[in-house]
């Protein structure tokens, strides 16, 4: 519930962000040096904007170090505050660089979607979510395997994994109660099929990262060039 | 501003009570949990295309990738045409059932930026090497891992005004990390369990002392820790505990050394950081953080070395002619040195427990790959595509003879036994060490002691519930009592069908701590050796029986209540060929006519034929007293 609500209000924001950019009154201005790049102008523009400076641990730290090194005393709050101050943030090129990188990650980063977005891919994608039918088998060995334990459970593709892929195969094709003698690859072993539990479609809850993961990954290339484009159309760029 | 709306849901700040309030699941969710335990079988060591060696060898698996392979999909491989296309393709025979993604941390920025179109760096002369030059690439940066610990520096790339390597990596950190998030399986079929890590690469000197870096679930520190930013153990160590024991709700993290064959010494040489002997708070840490340890895996066999102390004639297994990571590549032959292996280190934790009063050395065992193909698990002996980070590379064109050094081999696999196949029981599993490692076969292997197992306990309806309720397993310390010390260990050859290759033999290892030294011994308790099983090398056909199962409960003649002492077991398969062999059989080599030249490996008689697939126990330990 907690998700749901988290992921309304993250979709929330976003249309809303978009939105006022939508209907933004005033274009966005930005100058730039001769040659220099207008998507890399933009993305530090909006970094600064957003005052990543002041909370980002990686500028921070370079900040104190810059202001200790020119030695300038006080705490680590008082060098940063001192720091911004003096202009480090528009001129420091590791700042910038810094800024740069969290504006490009964020600008290729896809947000969480929401409940009902990843409810409809699940839908729509429902086999490759599926959930396997699980076999419940006990075994007892003619002669005596020590290590083979006295019961066994799992997937088709477990019991393979365990037992392997021919005395697997007996197995998922017997009755619920059945008892049989199978091969294994050790030697016989007296099976009895206890339950299966059938396979079955996944819900939401149980597969959600991999739905995420999924969805994401469909949408990534093209936000990113999505986004891109919607900044650039936001911004007057003038050259110096 | 979209930056923050952009941001929203995408990640969490610090101290954000939802974080604090971290829930770890619980052991029992899955529908199939067995009490007694299961093998799972894993691979804790695999690189993936964001790792600098792996890349710069062709290598373009990427995390999810490597992911889809373990779970049984058929992935392309090195080389590639001009349109991108794989030229090989690999699937597993089985899927695993988990794993651990551990790319290099070093260089994991600096991968992202040049090969990232845009980035600042992306010109930069190191990246255009990188791109263009990748053979002159991969010795010119790995050689700064070889730097000494006070010259460790990162590459000159990250130093250039507007790059920003730390931002790069943390990129290509939360590919790793969204990458697990996918592949492990929440639902209670609990088919696959992936884990986050990375490999620390510490190389001083080029002397191995790279340790993976396991994370216990999604709760993982922001950066990975990397060489050039801790180049000493004891400082990754303590980062471990600032950015997740003791600084992230829910995190839990362990480290695994490997390869100490190629440390010269240095992995297990009881020294801190300032040159000093380790005291007891060092021993206690490192015990805490380390309870496995890597044995096997491409570039060797770390068990034991015929030249120790500790050797015996089975040390010969998987022998890499190399002690360093710089020889392995440049294909300089060196010989190891005495506490190179994890045999001699066990040994020697027994010897620091009396003077410290804590074993560093308390390892458990596992094995993995190491593969840098992005290709976990991939250790079938006759289709071995090569190990892709060193050595040999397949990055141009098809391999024309064997795919790589002949002196590597396919690598191995980490089994643990846990209730179920989720991340909190095999976290467990690893934490106490119930756990061992395999040379490439699945063979499941079972090991309990104690001073009241049943001398008949393996014709017990229910060998391991025996087992537990009157001894302890393979990772546990064995409780004082009275009467002997008995032994069970038990064997199920590899189940796949075809081929089956059947067990020759359990053998116990036992080291033991007197006051002049430390002394092993090699005891046969269970199968054969002599039975004549093998394989006709022309043809690579098996010849004679072996095992499909072995079980025997041993009763050590020596045990003494007051000398400390660990035992694990190893278990032999029946000799088969080695890969190389395998191949020069597959590609109709005879060395009694013409061979091609680049089959004349085939015919040295100083190459390997043969080998005996094993597992390896984790140990069982005694101290008098505890």
């Amino acid at each position: 519930m907690i998700g749901r609500f988290f992921a309304l209000l993250a979709a929330g924001a976003v249309l809303f962000a978009l939105r006022g950019l939508v209907a933004a009154p005033e274009p966005l201005v930005v100058e730039i040096e001769p040659g220099e790049d207008v998507g890399e102008a933009i993305l530090i523009d909006q970094a600064v904007r957003g005052r990543w400076y002041a909370t980002d641990s990686v500028v921070r730290g370079h900040l104190v170090r810059a202001m200790r090194f020119a030695g300038e005393p006080g705490t680590d709050a008082e060098l940063v505050d001192r720091g911004i101050a003096l202009g480090l943030v528009e001129t420091d090129p590791l700042i910038r660089a810094r800024m740069l990188e969290r504006a490009r990650w964020a600008l290729g980063a896809v947000p969480d979607p929401t409940y009902e977005q990843l409810e409809d891919w699940l839908d729509a994608h429902a086999d490759e979510f599926r959930i396997d039918a699980v076999y419940h088998v006990s075994q007892t060995p003619r002669e005596p395997m020590a290590a083979l334990g006295p019961t066994l459970q799992g997937t088709r593709a477990q019991l393979a994994g365990q037992v392997g892929e021919r005395a697997a195969a007996e197995i998922v094709g017997m009755e619920v109660g059945e008892r049989r003698s199978i091969e294994y690859p050790w030697g016989t072993v007296d099976v009895r099929l206890h339950s299966v539990d059938s396979p079955r479609d996944a819900v939401l809850h149980e597969v959600e990262n991999a739905v995420r993961e999924s969805w994401r990954a469909d949408r990534r290339d093209r936000v990113l060039a999505h986004r891109m484009a919607l900044l650039r159309e936001q911004y007057q760029v003038v050259e110096r | 501003m979209i930056w923050w709306a952009l941001l929203a849901g995408c990640s969490s700040t610090p101290g954000d009570p939802l974080e604090d309030a971290y829930v770890a699941e619980v052991i029992g969710r899955c529908e199939a949990y067995t009490e007694t335990k299961v093998p799972l079988f894993g691979d804790t060591h695999v690189h993936t295309a964001l790792s600098l060696d792996a890349s710069l060898q062709g290598t373009r698996l990427r995390p999810a990738d490597a992911y889809r392979f373990a779970r049984g999909e058929e992935v392309g491989i090195q080389p590639h045409d001009s349109a991108g296309d794989p030229l090989r393709t690999v699937r597993l025979q089985r899927p695993l059932d988990w794993v651990v993604l551990s790319d290099h941390a070093e260089f994991l920025g600096l991968v992202h930026i040049c090969s990232t179109p845009g980035l600042p760096g992306y010109d930069d002369a190191i990246c255009q090497g990188y791109r263009d030059d990748p053979d002159a690439s991969f010795f010119g940066l790995n050689f700064l891992l070889t730097a000494d610990e006070s010259d460790a520096e990162p590459p000159p790339l990250c130093a250039i005004e507007g790059v920003d390597c730390d931002a790069a990596s943390a990129v290509a950190w939360q590919e790793v990390r969204d990458a697990a998030a996918a592949a492990y399986d929440t639902t209670d079929a609990c088919t696959f369990t992936s884990f986050v890590g990375y490999e620390w690469s510490s190389n001083p000197g080029a002397l191995n002392l790279h340790r993976n870096v396991v994370f216990r679930n999604e709760q993982v520190p922001e950066i990975p820790v990397s060489y050039f930013d801790e180049p000493h153990v004891e400082d990754l160590w303590g980062r471990l505990y600032s950015e997740c024991l003791d600084g992230l709700a829910g995190c839990d993290v362990l480290t695994i050394p490997h390869n100490s064959n190629l440390s010269s010494g240095l992995m297990f040489q009881g020294l801190d950081k300032n040159g000093m002997p380790m005291d007891a708070d060092y021993a206690a840490i490192r015990q805490a953080m380390e309870p496995l340890v890597e044995i096997f895996q491409h570039k060797g066999d770390s068990e034991c070395w015929t030249g120790s102390p500790a050797g015996d004639e089975l040390c010969g297994f998987e022998y890499l002619p190399y002690n360093n990571l710089a020889s392995a590549n440049l294909d300089q032959k060196g010989e190891p040195t005495a506490l190179d292996f994890v045999r001699d280190a066990l040994g020697e934790g027994l010897a620091l427990q009396q003077s410290l009063g804590v074993n560093p050395y308390k390892y458990g065992i596992v094995a993995s790959t190491d593969t840098h193909l992005g290709t976990p698990g991939l250790t079938d002996e006759a289709s071995f595509p090569g190990h892709g980070g060193a050595g040999q590379a397949n990055r141009d064109g098809l391999p024309v003879g064997h795919p790589d050094v002949v002196a590597f081999n396919p690598g191995g696999l980490a089994v643990v036994w846990a209730q179920e196949n989720s991340r909190e029981a095999i976290w467990a599993a690893m934490r106490r060490r119930e756990a061992y490692g395999t040379s490439g076969p699945r063979i499941v292997l079972r090991m309990f002691a104690g001073h009241g197992l049943d001398e008949d306990l393996c014709e017990a309806q229910d060998y391991a519930q025996g087992g537990y309720a009157t001894g302890v397993p393979m990772g546990a310390d064995l409780p004082s009592g009275d009467g002997p010390l008995r032994i069970s260990v038990a064997a199920l050859r590899d189940a796949l069908d075809d081929p089956g290759t059947r067990l020759q033999r359990i053998q116990i290892v036992k080291g033991w701590h007197t006051p002049n030294g430390v002394q092993f011994a090699v005891h046969d308790v269970a199968g054969d050796p002599t039975a004549g099983a093998g394989f006709d090398a022309d043809t690579c056909a098996p010849t004679g029986e072996g095992d499909d199962s072995l079980c025997t409960t041993w009763t050590d003649p020596d045990f003494d209540p007051s000398v400390p002492a660990f035992w694990y077991a190893r278990v032999l398969e029946v000799p088969t060929c080695r890969w190389t062999q395998a191949q020069c059989v597959d590609a109709g080599v005879s060395c009694q006519g013409q061979v091609p030249d680049e089959w004349a490996g085939c015919c040295d008689p100083d190459l390997p034929r043969t080998i005996q697939e094993r597992a390896w126990s984790s140990p069982i330990w005694y101290v008098p007293g505890e």
